[in-house]
């Protein structure tokens, strides 16, 4: 079944220096003031279930075409087709009132979408218990921290049985348990064969997740395909960029190649309350090169043992934690990186909650030059950090030969 | 475009928008009932929440604004009209509509304003906020008015005064999607609409009967809507039928002419409405 239809849909729109050169425009129908092109014409179609993934730079067009399909933002023209309920996590809490308490909120903001009441009374629980504000529900949301602003809406946006969901950016709001709950909230949407658009600057989250991938540049659909293959060509796109660039007219910071594992941040976020907030934390890292062990290891190309050994505490109310070790270059490109999910490693945790375990990379095959190892502490998807160690130990290759590269791989002549 | 008008085209066009006017406003309110009735709620709550009295303040509001008149008019000013027409009356029978019908204007022109923050970024059906201004005014002076003017008269004018409320209602339906248009469009508009109406207030004939403006002078009431609205309202609950043709001729003939702008309009101007705000 098709979800998602855009035949030809764009958005253009004037900048007007003031709203009488608009009622200008709305009464003779003669348009005036500044084109922009925030999108251009656009066809697509998506299938129940299927999840794409949105990436590009800022002002791509990401936004507009989440707002068109959200129905948000009228589209200029085109026809576009949308079927089945949308809850959309952009900017939560627009549409909430302050004066008006939790509970009457949360039928004014349900009546918005097109819930009816009664179907809002059998949800109405459901919302309230996933907020976890059950005590503060009957204030007026004034009242409300931003932490409880932002569950309220999390829960009202998708405790109404969406069949399309439209993520902005973060796969998780809020902070600690109820990061984990709005997360696993969603990962169950994707399991459950909802229909998911998502728009994210983390190519980690979006290769982790997607099924299709669009790359909007200034506009215009780049590309389009499978993930890993958009993805790359985006990468290599930043890369060409910012290096054919000199280096006083870089443009904003490559989008986040170096934060490859980084969960971003939702805007609306809680205080964080360090106590609880985070779910898995590392009790301790020790890295080694040859039993040396250090914060700034010397290490030899092909010679060189290098072993890390975790200990870590996981909550035991959820999952025991994945650890993932990534060396990455003096730019932040990932080299390498392993994961305990990928590799199938059974993690034993004990009664308080604690796990050890031991990578080993014999004879490391790095090539010269100065790396750095960070260490992840992640869901048992791999998809959210619970814990991590950036730039934790510092490596410092040497090799005997002259050999070019970053890594020597397993060879043979014939 | 402009080339391709005919005049069939134009009348075509205006008797869809007249039709239009009155048909979208309700079939939104339908398909949106359960919003309808929640920003209803709402605007009660907003109204109310965090005064001592509450919902008192509905009734007071109004109430006061009527007694200092008739204090400053009735008992210190000692108004007198021609045949014995006790002050009080007239003046009740067509404050009351006045007030609610000036309230809905005032509204209009910062309508878009007032609701941003819930229509901005949310699929919310622009054309559900006009009619709920009018309904909320009509709600609030519609018992007022009923038991008003059961006290000054008896049962027999609870209907007329009823029909007398949904004049209102019906009347300011084009007059609140054009006002809402234009005051978000025109800052200007915005800040001399509750000037025209302070002074119209007192060009119509509300605290005096119209009887009691010089002759020459009379003739010009025809061109004030507000003064032809009133006289019906005085007609249909003391004399229990319609005014004059003329009176009743006119005031139907502007509302039917406005319809059409009105809904073109606010038509042309909805896509612009989340960016103008």
């Amino acid at each position: 079944m098709i979800s998602i239809s855009l035949n030809g849909v764009y958005k253009h729109y004037y900048l007007y220096q003031n709203n009488i050169q608009r009622l200008r425009e709305i009464i003779t129908g003669k348009v005036g003031g500044k084109l922009i092109k925030a999108l251009e014409p656009i066809s697509l179609e998506l299938k129940t279930g299927q999840v794409l993934g949105i990436i590009g730079d800022n002002g791509a067009g990401k936004s507009t075409l989440l707002k068109l399909i959200a129905q948000t933002s009228a589209p200029s023209g085109g026809n576009l087709q949308v079927n089945g309920r949308v809850a959309a996590l952009l900017e939560l809490g627009t549409g909430f009132h302050p004066e008006l308490t939790g509970h009457e909120n949360i039928y004014l903001y349900s009546s918005i979408l097109g819930i009816k009441k009664q179907t809002m009374d059998e949800l109405y629980d459901e919302v309230v218990n996933f907020s976890g504000i059950k005590n503060f529900i009957h204030q007026p949301v004034k009242t409300y921290s931003s932490g409880m602003f932002v569950r309220l809406a999390f829960a009202v946006a998708t405790c109404i049985e969406p069949d399309i969901l439209i993520i902005d950016e973060a796969l998780s709001v809020g902070d600690g348990q109820f990061a984990r709950k709005s997360f696993d909230r969603i990962m169950q949407f994707k399991d459950s064969g909802k229909t998911i658009l998502f728009c994210s600057h983390s190519m980690f989250h979006i290769e982790s997740i997607c099924d299709r991938t669009i790359w909007l540049e200034n506009g215009k659909v780049k590309m389009e395909g499978s993930p890993d293959i958009v993805v790359n060509a985006y990468k290599m796109d930043i890369k060409a960029r910012t290096s054919s660039l000199p280096e006083l007219h870089k443009p904003t910071p490559a989008p986040m190649l170096d934060e490859e594992f980084h969960m971003v941040e939702h805007p609306v976020e809680e205080l964080a309350t360090p106590q609880n907030a985070k779910l898995a934390t590392f009790d301790k890292i020790r890295v080694y090169a040859d039993n040396v062990e250090g914060k700034k290891l010397s290490l030899f190309n092909n010679q060189t043992n290098l072993s890390i050994e975790a200990s870590y505490h996981s909550d035991p109310s959820i999952e025991v934690a994945q650890l993932a070790i990534a060396i990455h270059d003096e730019n932040d490109h990932v080299v390498t990186s392993v994961c305990t999910l990928m590799d199938n490693v059974e993690l034993c945790r004990d009664d308080k909650g604690y796990t050890h375990i031991k990578l080993d990379y014999p004879d490391i095959a790095l090539l010269k030059g100065r790396y750095y190892l960070g260490v992840y502490l992640m869901c048992e998807r791999c998809i959210m950090v619970y814990d991590e160690a950036i730039r934790y130990v510092e490596l410092n290759v040497q090799q005997s030969g002259r050999e070019l590269g970053v890594v020597s791989l397993p060879h043979r002549w014939s | 475009m402009i080339s391709a008008i005919s005049p069939f085209a134009i009348l075509n066009a205006f008797i869809i928008n007249t039709i239009n006017c009155i048909w979208l406003p309700f079939r939104t309110v339908a398909q949106n009932r359960d919003l309808f009735f929640a920003l209803l709620k709402r605007d009660f709550t907003n109204r109310t929440s965090g005064t001592g009295l509450g919902a008192f303040w509905l009734l007071a509001q109004p109430a006061l604004q009527v007694v200092a008149f008739w204090f400053l008019l009735d008992v210190i000013l000692r108004v007198r009209f021609p045949g014995n027409v006790s002050f009080l009356d007239y003046f009740l029978i067509g404050m009351i509509p006045w007030v609610c019908l000036s309230e809905v204007m005032q509204r209009s022109v910062r309508l878009y304003g007032e609701f941003a923050s819930i229509f901005k970024k949310t699929p919310f059906p622009l054309e559900l906020l006009p009619l709920l201004s009018i309904t909320i005014a009509v709600t609030i002076y519609t018992p007022i008015y009923l038991i008003v003017a059961f006290i000054l008269y008896d049962f027999s004018v609870i209907f007329p005064a009823l029909i007398v409320m949904i004049i209102i209602f019906l009347w300011l339906i084009p007059i609140v999607y054009l006002f809402s248009i234009l005051g978000l469009f025109i800052r200007d508009f915005a800040q001399v609409v509750p000037f025209i109406l302070t002074m119209s207030m007192y060009v119509t004939p509300i605290l005096y009967m119209p009887q009691m403006i010089p002759e020459e002078y009379q003739f010009y009431l025809a061109f004030n809507p507000f003064a032809d609205l009133i006289a019906l309202f005085h007609s249909l609950v003391e004399n229990k039928q319609l005014p004059e043709t003329g009176i009743t001729l006119r005031i139907l003939l502007e509302w039917l002419l406005l319809l059409a702008p009105a809904w073109w309009m606010f038509n042309r101007a909805k896509k612009h409405i989340r960016e103008a705000v």
